[in-house]
């Protein structure tokens, strides 16, 4: 046991169960339940700010991740609001997921289990098992393969990684929750800031009773105002005829229905600094106790505007937002929001994939929110890049990021999947520099089985190693086989100087044998013809079988034909292109198994 | 001192303050905001003894008091003094914050909130049956500074000019004293007012109303608007950009750069004479190279912003 203990900052202990202090500017934070959307956000959301989240077509990412922030909610003991238009928001509130190793919480602390399990991490328990099985060499073997190989230097470089990982869960506490599960109320203290999900789960009917939820069904709220309208409208006689697009007026203000229910549950719940239940009474002393019993209140609007959300007038959502903005500054609550964004604008910015376009609409509505980030996910894109990054499930953008009590957003001074400089190899030197607010990643996405996780984006190699390797010829060009293909080059010539038809397959081993067929000629020394007819076969065969090949597109040919030049110099004037190809069949081949 | 690379740039014959009766428009992009701006303008005044009256549309005061501790100004104790003024347009601009009023805690009970949490410092609200009800700081004793003013809703902007125009008229009038004071007007975020359901057409006459307002104060006026290319399809928006700009003297410009996110540039700033500026030169009364019209990069730091030519960014060098 060392000497040394943690110091617990005494202002820690003052904070709302379930927040912590942004380390670059002391806002209070609270988790996303996403350890990676935390990261992007520079640590969690800031308390008063509003997250807009640009759902994806076809799939519910969008709103997994805002099932995730009431979730996390949940587990803090926050008041959770849930709006919602399209589903019942008792639904949403009723399919959240479970917390990882809920179940067999006791057997796994025991055995001191991480339960994060991942694809690759099961099969690389796999892998070890089989390793094991087949013998203590194949293990060496196996575990020599896992270490790095690329260059011995590199070895010292920490582990590449594309994620962010959760901080491990404490296990100490959940070992006393699982020693006394009579009393489930946990200290502020022990509440995780980022709990452990697991998407195969649902949440369990005890965790759903003790919530602390408010459901407000805007679809409901629709039609009760609908049938008795209210005075509402007289207050509004003014401001309809004041001048901006005015429709019907027996239609009901949807909008500001919501941001009153909301406004109300911030009053009761005592979550608001400004505006006191009772303005009568003398305010409560705020202490640090009475922080630390405080909680958050979490606002997740589900597919806001989408068509079931009908509008007064087209200003009604930025009014609300900026409402709902001013009002959450003063409060201890945030807001996630989700929009089905691709609802708006032209076509060709619907299916548009790069971040930059999105409809003016949406772009003033983000305007109106602190941060912005948008979801498009594989399945609904129209361009087939699913087919090349497959290890994903979408592309992440990050649009916005909140910049509040400083010059600059947080999250370039810690973000790592935003800008590798804050954790990097660049140490804390070189973060000072900081980043752009846009980041300089590109973001995906996956789900695993389990779980929902942001990471830095990267093709993977084209075709994939293994792949390579197959298509290509073996690369040992020996005498022997240059002999085999002369013959066989031979009686091509003879046969049939232009053989750019067939299949795919065929055309590839066509021009793999056409080729070396140059060779052939070079050291026949043949009529010239048929050597051009070898040189424009080339250009001429299909893209797919130069691919095949492994041949470069355009620009590598020059590069080739001068390797053949330098090195058959000593060769006749004549036949230089071919002739070269005697000397440089060495430099030719390699580059056809490339 | 605000960004002192910032300041060889700026006009100079008031340095580091803006010539009295000018009107400065900054524009900007979500890629790159243009509020660090603002903050320059504001430690500028400040640190000079002059006047500022801050029109948060976006912003809080927390935010710009945090900010200016950075800066080296402290906001808090320019509110005693009476020389800053910060004007609330977030929490009760729109007509779906009206019901707030009737939860509003009484001006007596409200020095007993004033010390809460670092997250939500109790930035209090007045409420007002009228307008806006002028609410004076306490005269320079230890008791906080009265809560910020608040623009409520109305459904006619002429409402919030009357507002504004009576705290302006009551800031410059305590400070007429001896020496007379420069004032500057920061109106946070135009393009929250064309949000918020104003016709574009109102919101470009409270620019021309308040910047012949503050000209009368021997002032300046300052406004950000958003001006990303995307949203010049709206007619509203594109027409707010371009007419807050004719109004302008003198113009920056904030965009993020053609080539994309880089790591030691953050965007560009693009200084620009506006229509106002060219009027004054044609009648001589601008000196000669007062605001080089030219393009200029910037990085945001910490507690600084350092602006640069082209190409000559720390990571280039």
């Amino acid at each position: 046991m060392s000497s040394f203990k943690k110091r617990v900052p005494s202002a820690q202990a003052s904070l709302p169960a379930g927040c912590r202090l942004s380390a670059y500017n002391g806002q209070v934070l609270i988790s996303t339940g996403v350890p990676s959307l935390d990261d992007i956000l520079g640590g969690g959301l800031p308390v008063g700010t509003i997250l807009l989240i640009q759902e994806d077509r076809q799939t519910s990412y969008g709103q997994l991740l805002l099932k995730y922030f009431l979730r996390q909610g949940i587990v803090a003991g926050d008041k959770c609001v849930v709006v919602s238009g399209d589903e019942s928001p008792e639904a949403i509130v009723r399919s959240l997921m479970g917390i990882a190793g809920e179940e067999s919480l006791e057997s796994q602390v025991q055995q001191g289990v991480d339960n994060r399990d991942d694809e690759d991490e099961e099969r690389r328990q796999r892998r070890k098992k089989a390793a094991s099985a087949s013998g203590g060499a194949a293990e060496d073997e196996d575990s020599e393969q896992d270490r790095l190989t690329i260059a011995w230097r590199y070895s010292g470089l920490k582990k590449f990684e594309s994620g962010v990982e959760a901080r491990p869960p404490a296990i100490s506490s959940r070992v006393n929750k699982a020693g006394s599960t009579t009393e489930p109320a946990l200290t502020p203290s022990q509440i995780p800031f980022c709990e452990q999900f697991d998407l195969t789960t649902r949440i369990s009917a005890k965790a759903l009773e003790s919530a602390d939820t408010t459901l407000i069904d805007s679809g409901e709220l629709q039609k009760n105002v609908q049938a008795g309208d209210s005075d509402l409208e007289d207050s509004d006689d003014e401001f309809s005829s004041s001048g901006s697009a005015s429709v019907g007026r027996n239609q009901p203000d949807l909008y500001r229905n919501v941001l009153d229910k909301i406004r109300e549950t911030l009053i009761q719940g005592g979550f608001s600094t400004t505006l006191l239940k009772d303005p009568s009474a003398p305010a409560p002393a705020p202490g640090a106790a009475g922080l630390a019993e405080r909680h958050i209140c979490r606002i997740g609007i589900n597919s806001i505007a989408s068509p079931s959300w009908r509008s007064k007038t087209p200003h009604d959502l930025y009014k609300f937002l900026h409402a709902l903005r001013g009002l959450l500054r003063f409060s201890f609550g945030a807001a996630v929001i989700t929009i089905p964004a691709h609802l708006y604008g032209t076509i060709d910015q619907r299916h548009a994939t790069d971040g930059s376009t999105t409809s003016p609409y949406i772009h003033r509505l983000e305007q109106l929110c602190d941060a912005s980030v948008r979801i498009e996910s594989f399945a609904g894109a129209q361009t087939n890049a699913s087919s090349a990054a497959s290890a994903y499930h979408g592309l992440f953008h990050v649009h916005k990021v909140p910049v509040l009590n400083a010059l600059i957003p947080s999250s370039t001074k810690l973000s790592v999947l935003l800008d590798g400089a804050a954790k990097g190899s660049g140490g804390p030197g070189q973060s000072g520099s900081g980043g752009s607010s846009k980041g300089v990643n590109n973001l995906g996405f996956k789900v695993r089985r389990k779980r929902f996780a942001i990471e830095t984006f990267h093709l993977p190699p084209e075709g994939g190693v293994g792949q390579r390797r197959t298509s290509a010829e073996p690369s040992s060009s020996s005498s022997s086989s240059l002999s085999e293909r002369k013959k066989s080059s031979g009686t091509k010539t003879s046969s049939n100087p232009g053989p750019a038809t067939g299949s795919f397959k065929k055309a590839g081993s066509e021009e793999e044998g056409s080729r070396p067929r140059s060779l052939g000629m070079s050291s026949t020394s043949n009529n010239r013809s048929t050597g051009q007819v070898d040189v424009h076969s080339v250009p001429g065969a299909s893209g797919i079988a130069r691919k095949m090949m492994g041949l470069p597109p355009k620009g590598i040919q020059g590069a080739v034909a001068s390797g053949c030049s330098t090195g058959g110099s000593g060769d006749g004037h004549k036949h230089n292109h071919a002739g070269g190809a005697g000397g440089g069949a060495g430099v030719n081949s390699s580059l056809l198994d490339f | 001192m605000g960004y002192p690379s910032l300041e060889s740039h700026l006009p100079s014959t008031h340095a580091p303050l803006l010539p009295p009766g000018t009107f400065l428009s900054i524009s900007d992009t979500q890629a790159s905001d243009g509020n660090f701006l603002l903050h320059h303008f504001i430690s500028n005044y400040i640190k000079a003894d002059q006047n500022v009256v801050l029109v948060g549309l976006a912003g809080i005061l927390v935010h710009y008091t945090i900010v200016g501790r950075k800066l080296g100004v402290n906001l808090a104790t320019a509110r005693t003094k009476g020389i800053f003024q910060f004007v609330d347009g977030l929490t009760q601009l729109t007509d779906y914050a009206a019901p707030n009023k009737e939860y509003i805690a009484k001006p007596a009970e409200l020095k007993l909130t004033s010390t809460t949490s670092t997250a939500t410092p109790p930035t209090l609200t007045v409420g007002s049956t009228g307008v806006t009800r002028i609410a004076r700081p306490a005269a320079a004793a230890a008791a906080p500074p009265a809560p910020p003013k608040v623009l409520s809703y109305s459904p006619k902007l002429v409402d919030l000019y009357r507002a504004l125009e009576e705290i302006i008229q009551d800031t410059a009038s305590k400070a007429s004293g001896p020496s007379k004071k420069q004032l500057v007007l920061i109106l946070d975020d135009l393009s929250v007012l064309l949000n918020c359901g104003w016709p574009c057409r109102d919101v470009l006459a409270l620019v021309r109303y308040l910047k012949l307002l503050v000209a009368k104060f021997n002032g300046t006026l300052i406004t950000l608007v958003h001006a990303d290319g995307l949203m010049a399809e709206e007619v509203s928006q594109d027409g707010l950009v371009k007419g807050v700009f004719y109004e302008a003297d003198y113009i920056i410009d904030v965009r993020g750069l053609d080539s994309g996110g880089s790591r030691d540039v953050h965007g560009q700033l693009s200084l620009l004479h506006g229509p106002g500026y060219l009027l004054r030169q044609r009648a001589g009364q601008v000196k000669e190279n007062e605001w080089p019209a030219l393009t200029l990069h910037y990085k945001i730091l910490d507690n600084n912003v350092e602006v640069f030519a082209k190409g000559y960014s720390s990571g280039v060098l």
